[in-house]
């Protein structure tokens, strides 16, 4: 009897049932969608990591790895292959720094993805990366390889290939060039001479996701053991390698010894010529020589050693790994604020429905329904509606959600297949939670109902009495008031509670949506603000190594004939790292040979200071706050080998990628310079395509780069990125929109009777709908100034969690985002306030006669 | 002609098969300035001849004629305006808005018509000078009540409908807010009709009108209305 009633009462206010569902989608939609992001994302890496068996550990010997390593491992029970891997520059077109690695066709670890043309069967064959770089090479081309020990150094592209233990863009950083490597090649393993492997590679028999504490426990242990292995072979090499030139030793020490003595007894003797005594002393020298560059050597061997890296120390599943935790951050913070509203407007919904329904619930109190039976017909209303909304909400919020986070990632990382499940957990978390709310709320305001006698409940509960706010204790402002503006101020603060779950509903739904907008605003302005505001030129001209004064002096000349071209800036650029917890930071320090103001802008983000390069240094914002430095501080780093020690004299504003800048000194001799910023015209696409073709017919230009470039592959990366947002605004804009609706109906429905009275007495439609009107706005402008506030905290929260180390955000909400945030918000104040309009129309006065008191 | 004209009027609710006839063929006359009492059971059509009388709804056919208005047809917004400036209403459970003083409750009234009486005075006039600036809730309903019939006749109303006035309050309290009607009515000249199913009431009218099944069954003129002093019940 009574569920059929729930049924009814459903039917009948439907529209209170349906907003009740649609925030409980929303709320446990985005709150499962989002939390499912992360861990989708690491099993998409292990679906991965299973399918071309990854490595789990790489083992590195500086004295090189021998067959007998790989053979002893091998016995241990080892699954292991070792290969030959060097780096070396590549010319075609220009300059590139390449990894090279040997090809095994047999190979079962690190299995390649063939993305076109065929794998390498002849020694004069390769396969390279495909990537920025090497767009525009055919399968066909021919490559030279001048360093490494290779049997054929012409080698022919067969096709283009994806290497797994390079997940992401980023490499290893390497000594040649600009200290990046530009993609690498596999050519087969018969193709090098060398009779020592670089690297060794362990697959252990895993079938746990890497994510997981059980893989870190193994990992522990095996490298343990690798540890012992390793430090064996590595002595007995090492003795192996030694006892020879210990010999060696030894004999010259015999020799030396011996010219020494001879040379001691004829040094002082008149009888031996001058002659003899130079000889004899040169000999002598030539020795001590000989023995120091022995010792050199033994020292060189004995400070040999292995390195042991786990598939974690990989730098691209590193970085996705860091990802996946940033994106835990965000799915902490924002489906929580999300939830807390979709929660509290629950609550409300359901103390309401409870609240209207005293007088039946009274009726079948006193005709002896137990209170657990009335109360059932409440948690059925509430129960459905929160299973229904969460049940579509999870199989939305799963399908989508993971989906397009996934797929804005995907644009950094080479991994395919998508694993995107439903993940149980998740869906019966979220489920609970709305539950254990919204049921909460309905049995909360039930006991408290029902707690009443039958009698008091046939009576409808009584108002709360009125009451008289600060403001009137202020009769200068109270008595200026209009009549009807004291009704309201008095009737927004007459409900605390309803008064504090409307404030929250509409700031927090209004955070959000100035969130999304906040996001997108910093995310987009990354790149106009690095490329077009930070740096102001718009080429860099990389000098081959080793070019003379003359050379260089040459190029400026050819370059200065370019119409193109307005300015060039000479400049020292070189690479260094930088330790950070455990993490090795990349910064390039940069030396002009000139006036840099006009090529990149030094000047610090939030006082727009500008700083001038003439002592200490000025160092990049985002490594001065990982490194926890502030102007005056000294900072030390090593440059070529050489120390520095400076005082930082600036913090300059910066988004991607860490510089140090320093001015010139006494010491950068006049020709050491290696790159050239250049200046240009406004080119367009192609005509910067056509001077990267003429400059590099110049000898000695090793590369040229467009700033464009870089834009363009940051801005399409950071596009996706802008989609999140979106999500964010039209998911956070659909809650704003039943949070206002729901608060209006609650609020209409709650004073029915006074609504209905003060038509009686004569109020036309718009003076009714003035009467309540007027406190949602008021309610809603406090609400809207608050969620305003709470929404920059919210973006600065965000981005401060999700910015990778080597990038920064502004993080300033731009005024257009708080501008439409607003237009939103009053877009969906009006619409409610519109249907409210209807609403109140349809009040029936006789409401106002037969209500009791 | 009367004051107030009710010539054959119907109100039919609901739709064909479960049509409910509230009032048929109803007719009665009431002058201005006298003191009527309707009468009747609950379920015999006064409340609907009230809602009619109060401009809350419209007749389904016949003539209500108020004032020489025929308000039979009259849309919502006059409706309205015809509530806002031509009724007075005292409602059993008085109404008032509880966030309200007294005084604000009245000047709520006064706040939408153009031609009323100062809120003070009318307070003062019914024995609340004292207790103007009091919230509902601390106002005994005697008081209450008090407050909506000084709402309702601030507004200088042609006709002051009072809808059981006093079926909350106590026997004396009630005594006491039924001479105030009559009072209201002798000094200032209001029509003042008052519905009740309490047949003790009607000696005080000057004609009483009773309601059976929706019908007017019986229109009773007393020449000589007693003073509430003398009713009982």
């Amino acid at each position: 009897m009574l569920v059929k009633e729930s049924f009814i009462s459903i039917k009948k206010n439907y529209k209170r049932y349906i907003s009740l569902v649609l925030i409980i989608l929303l709320g446990v939609g985005f709150y499962a969608g989002i939390k499912a992001s992360s861990p989708d994302m690491k099993d998409t890496l292990n679906h991965f990591y299973q399918e071309h068996n990854l490595y789990d550990f790489q083992l590195i010997s500086e004295l090189g790895i021998l067959e007998e390593d790989v053979t002893e491992l091998k016995n241990k029970g080892y699954t292991v292959e070792a290969i030959h891997s060097f780096d070396t520059i590549i010319k075609k077109q220009e300059e590139n720094a390449v990894k090279v690695y040997s090809y095994d066709k047999d190979s079962k670890i690190n299995t390649l993805t063939l993305i076109e043309g065929k794998l390498p069967q002849q020694e004069n064959e390769c396969v390279i990366e495909k990537n920025e770089t090497t767009k525009d090479f055919q399968i066909g081309d021919k490559l030279t390889v001048e360093q490494g020990n290779l049997k054929q150094k012409e080698l022919t592209i067969t096709g283009f290939i994806q290497s797994p233990i390079y997940i992401s863009q980023e490499k290893d950083s390497t000594n040649l060039l600009s200290g990046k490597i530009d993609y690498y090649l596999y050519t087969p393993k018969e193709n090098f001479l060398d009779d020592y492997y670089s690297i060794l590679y362990v697959d252990l028999d895993n079938e746990d996701s890497i994510f997981s504490d059980d893989y870190d426990k193994k990992i522990e242990t095996e490298n343990e053991k690798l540890q012992t292995i390793t430090e064996r072979l590595n002595t007995s090499r090492k003795e192996e390698l030694l006892n020879p030139i210990r010999e060696q030793q030894s004999t010259l020490e015999q020799q030396y010894n011996t010219v020494k003595t001879q040379y001691e007894n004829i040094k002082n003797n008149p009888n031996v010529s001058d002659q003899q005594k130079e000889r004899l002393a040169s000999t002598l020298e030539t020795l001590e020589t000989s023995k120091a560059e022995l010792e050199e050597n033994i020292q060189t061997i004995e400070d040999s050693d292995w390195y042991i890296l786990d598939i974690t120390s990989n730098i691209g599943v590193y970085q996705y790994e860091q990802d996946t935790l940033r994106l835990a951050n965000i799915a902490q913070i924002f489906p929580l604020v999300f939830f807390v509203v979709a929660i509290l407007v629950c609550l409300t919904t359901m103390t309401r429905m409870v609240e209207e329904q005293r007088v039946q619930i009274g009726t079948l109190k006193s005709l002896g329904y137990t209170n657990l039976a009335i109360m059932s017909k409440y948690i059925i209303y509430a129960l459905s509606a929160t299973l229904i909304g969460s049940i579509i909400g999870v199989t939305i919020g799963f399908k989508v959600i993971p989906n397009i986070i996934f797929n804005m990632y995907d644009v950094a990382y080479n991994i395919p297949d998508f694993q995107n499940s439903f993940q149980t957990d998740l869906a019966i978390q979220g489920t609970l939670i709305a539950l254990i709310c919204t049921l909460g709320a309905t049995i909360y305001t039930s006991i408290k109902t029902l707690k009443e006698v039958p009698a008091e409940l046939l009576r409808p509960k009584a108002p709360k009495s009125g009451k008289r706010v600060l403001l009137e204790r202020i009769p200068f402002i109270w008595k200026r008031l209009h009549f009807s503006h004291k009704v309201t101020i008095r009737n927004v603060f007459r409900y605390k509670k309803k008064f504090l779950m409307t404030i929250i509903g509409i700031s927090g739904s209004t955070a959000l949506v100035l969130a999304g907008f906040g996001l997108k605003d910093c995310i987009e302005r990354l790149v106009p603000d690095q490329y077009e505001n930070v740096f102001q030129y718009q080429a860099t001209v990389t000098l081959t190594e080793n070019s003379t004064t003359e050379e260089k002096e040459q190029i400026i000349n050819e370059l200065e004939k370019k119409e193109e071209i307005t300015d060039i800036l000479k400049i020292n650029q070189e690479g260094i790292q930088i330790d950070y917890n455990d993490t090795t930071q990349n910064v390039q320090v940069i030396v002009p040979y000139g006036d840099i103001e006009n090529f990149i802008r030094l000047q610090n983000r939030e006082t727009n200071e500008q700083y001038h390069l003439t002592n200490g240094v000025i160092i990049s914002e985002k490594i001065a706050t990982l490194l926890d430095k502030q102007v005056g501080d000294t900072i030390s780093f090593t440059v070529n080998k050489k120390d520095y020690q400076e005082e930082i004299t600036g913090i300059t504003e910066n988004y991607f990628n860490h510089y140090f800048y320093l001015p010139q000194s006494e010491e950068n001799e006049e020709n050491s310079y290696n790159t050239l910023f250049l200046k240009t015209t406004n080119l367009t696409e192609k005509e910067e395509k056509d001077l990267a073709t003429a400059l590099k017919e110049i000898p000695g230009i090793s590369s040229i780069s467009f700033t464009s470039d870089s834009k363009n592959t940051f801005d399409s990366t950071m596009k996706n990125f802008s989609y999140v947002a979106l999500i964010l605004i039209i998911s956070a804009g659909l809650l704003a929109f039943i949070v206002l609706y729901n608060l209006e109906s609650v609020n209409i429905s709650e004073r029915i009777r006074e609504l209905a009275s003060i038509k009686v007495l004569g109020f036309y439609d718009k003076e009714v709908y003035l009467y309540t009107t007027r406190e949602t706005i008021i309610l809603f402008v406090i609400g809207t100034i608050i969620g305003l506030g709470l929404g920059n905290i919210l973006v600065y929260y965000v981005l401060k969690t999700c910015e990778q180390d080597i990038m920064m955000f502004n993080p300033v909400v731009a005024w257009p985002s708080y501008f439409y945030t607003l237009l939103i918000m009053i877009v969906f104040i009006s619409i409610v306030s519109i249907t409210s309009y209807f609403a109140l129309k349809k009040i029936d006065m006789i409401e106002s006669l037969k209500s009791v008191e | 002609m009367s004051y107030i004209e009710f010539k054959d009027v119907n109100k039919i609710y609901g739709e064909k098969e479960s049509e409910i006839h509230a009032l048929v063929n109803t007719s009665f006359q009431i002058e201005k300035s006298e003191l009527v009492v309707i009468l009747g059971p609950s379920g015999a059509g006064k409340t609907t001849a009230l809602n009619i009388l109060g401009g809350m709804d419209n007749a389904t056919n016949g003539e209500v004629i108020i004032d020489g208005n025929n308000i039979t047809h009259y849309n919502k917004k006059q409706l309205t305006r015809y509530r806002r400036n031509d009724i007075g209403f005292v409602f059993q459970f008085y109404n008032l808005i509880q966030n309200l003083t007294a005084l604000e409750n009245v000047e709520l009234a006064t706040e939408i018509c153009k031609d009323h009486f100062d809120p003070k005075e009318i307070l003062k006039s019914v024995g609340l000078e004292n207790r103007m600036n009091n919230f509902p809730s601390q106002l005994s309903g005697g008081e209450q009540q008090r407050v909506a019939i000084a709402r309702a006749i601030a507004k200088n109303p042609k006709i002051l409908l009072a809808d059981e006035p006093t079926g909350a309050l106590d026997y004396m309290t009630g005594k006491q807010i039924l001479k105030l009607l009559k009072q209201i009515q002798q000094e200032r000249g209001v029509t003042v009709i008052i519905i009740t199913h309490n047949s003790a009431i009607a000696p005080m009218a000057d004609k009483v009108i009773k309601f059976k099944n929706g019908q007017v069954e019986d229109i009773t003129i007393n020449e000589k209305p007693l003073p509430v002093d003398e009713i009982e019940w």
